[in-house]
C-alpha cells in the first residue's frame, strides 16, 4: 500500500465513522425528543435546571425578608382609603371564623389565641394574634394561612423570633389579608 | 489538502449532531402526580369510638384520601426536586369527589408555602364544587414563585368528600 493509498483509506474510514455517528445523534436526538409524548403516570427523565440557587438564606436572613416584605405590606395597608361597608362586613367576619378556629382548637385541646386587633380598609386586613408563647403561634402557623375565611382573600400568617418582642411575656402573630374586592 | 477537507467536513458534521442531541430539550413538559394517600395528611390527626370501633377522621384507601367525620383540613407536602421543581409548576389539578352533605359547602384548596421560622403564605383558595367528581385548576400558584419556600397544598375537606389525585405540570 503506498502512500497516497494509506491516506485515501484513512480518509474513507473517517467519513463512514463520521456518518454513523452521525446517525446515532439523529436517533439519541429523536428518543429524547420523544421523551415528552410519555404516557400519562410516567416521569420524564429530564432534569430541570436550578433556579439561580446561591446558598440557602440563614434564620437572619428569612427573618429580615419576612420584616421587610410586612413593612411593604403595612404601608400598602395605610396608604389603602377605607370603605366602610367593605371593611365593618370583612372585619365581623373575620371575627367570626376566628372564633370557630379557636372552637376547633378546643376540641383538640390546643391552645387558645386573642385577637388584639382587627382592621380591615377596603381591600386588605390586618389581624394581631395574642398566644401564651412563640411555639403555639409557629404550630398554627399554617392553620391561619390556609382557613378558609370565606373571603377571597391570599393570606399571610407571619411568625418569626421578633427581637422586639422577646421581653414580653406572650407573643404577637400578624395575618394579613389581601382581598379580591374592588 | 483535499483529504484534509474531507476529514474536518466529518469532524464537523459529527460535532453538530452531538451538539443538538446534549442541548436541553425545552419543549418537553415535566409532570408530577401526587397519590393523596402518600402526600397528604390531617391537620390534627383525628380517630373517634364509632359503634366500637376506632374510625380515622381522615382514611388512607389505596391511592385516595377520604374524610370520613367531621370537616379537616389536609395538608399536601409538593415534593419539589429538580425533576419539577415547585417554582416551576404553572398548572396544578386536583381530582377528587364531592360528598355533597347538606350545609358542608366548604371544601376547597390553596396553594401555600412556609418558611423556616413559621410564616405561612397561602393564594386564593379554589372551590371544588357543589358535588359528585370533580377536577379543578388550583387557581393562584403565585406563593410556588419562591423557590426557597416549602410548598404545600391547603386543603378543606368535609365529610364524604374525597381526594382521588393531584397532578402538577410545568
Amino acid at each position: 500500500m503506498n502512500k497516497t493509498q494509506g491516506s485515501t483509506s484513512i480518509v474513507v474510514a473517517s467519513a463512514i465513522m463520521g456518518s454513523v455517528t452521525a446517525l446515532l445523534a439523529v436517533a439519541a436526538a429523536f428518543i429524547f425528543i420523544n421523551q415528552k409524548d410519555l404516557p400519562s403516570g410516567q416521569f420524564s427523565v429530564q432534569q430541570q435546571s436550578e433556579p439561580e440557587l446561591i446558598r440557602e438564606s440563614t434564620v437572619e436572613e428569612e427573618i429580615q425578608q419576612v420584616i421587610a416584605w410586612r413593612t411593604e405590606q403595612i404601608a400598602k395597608f395605610y396608604a389603602e382609603s377605607i370603605d366602610p361597608e367593605w371593611s365593618k362586613h370583612a372585619q365581623n367576619l373575620l371575627l367570626g371564623q376566628f372564633d370557630y378556629i379557636n372552637q376547633e382548637r378546643s376540641l383538640y385541646e390546643l391552645e387558645p389565641f386573642i385577637v388584639d386587633n382587627l382592621e380591615c380598609r377596603s381591600s386588605m386586613c390586618i389581624a394581631t394574634l395574642r398566644w401564651d408563647n412563640i411555639e403555639i403561634a409557629r404550630d398554627a402557623s399554617p392553620t391561619l394561612a390556609g382557613y378558609n375565611y370565606h373571603l377571597l382573600c391570599a393570606t399571610s400568617s407571619l411568625v418569626y423570633d421578633d427581637p422586639q418582642q422577646a421581653e414580653n411575656e406572650n407573643y404577637r402573630s400578624e395575618v394579613i389579608f389581601r382581598c379580591k374586592h374592588k | 489538502m483535499k483529504s484534509s477537507k474531507l476529514m474536518s467536513i466529518a469532524a464537523l458534521s459529527s460535532t453538530i449532531f452531538m451538539s443538538a442531541m446534549v442541548l436541553p430539550n425545552t419543549a418537553a413538559a415535566a409532570e408530577k402526580r401526587l397519590a393523596p394517600s402518600a402526600f397528604c395528611h390531617p391537620e390534627y390527626a383525628v380517630t373517634k369510638i364509632l359503634n366500637n370501633m376506632i374510625v380515622n377522621k381522615v382514611q388512607r384507601v389505596g391511592a385516595q384520601l377520604r374524610a370520613k367525620w367531621g370537616s379537616s383540613t389536609v395538608i399536601c407536602g409538593y415534593p419539589s426536586d429538580s425533576a419539577l421543581y415547585h417554582s416551576h409548576v404553572d398548572l396544578v389539578k386536583i381530582r377528587g369527589y364531592r360528598g355533597n352533605h347538606g350545609d358542608f359547602v366548604d371544601a376547597s384548596v390553596r396553594a401555600c408555602v412556609g418558611n423556616f421560622v413559621g410564616t405561612q403564605h397561602c393564594g386564593y383558595q379554589t372551590d371544588f364544587g357543589d358535588g359528585g367528581n370533580f377536577s379543578v385548576e388550583v387557581g393562584d400558584l403565585s406563593k410556588w414563585n419562591n423557590y426557597y419556600w416549602y410548598p404545600y397544598l391547603s386543603v378543606k375537606m368535609q365529610p364524604g368528600d374525597r381526594l382521588y389525585g393531584i397532578v402538577a405540570t410545568d
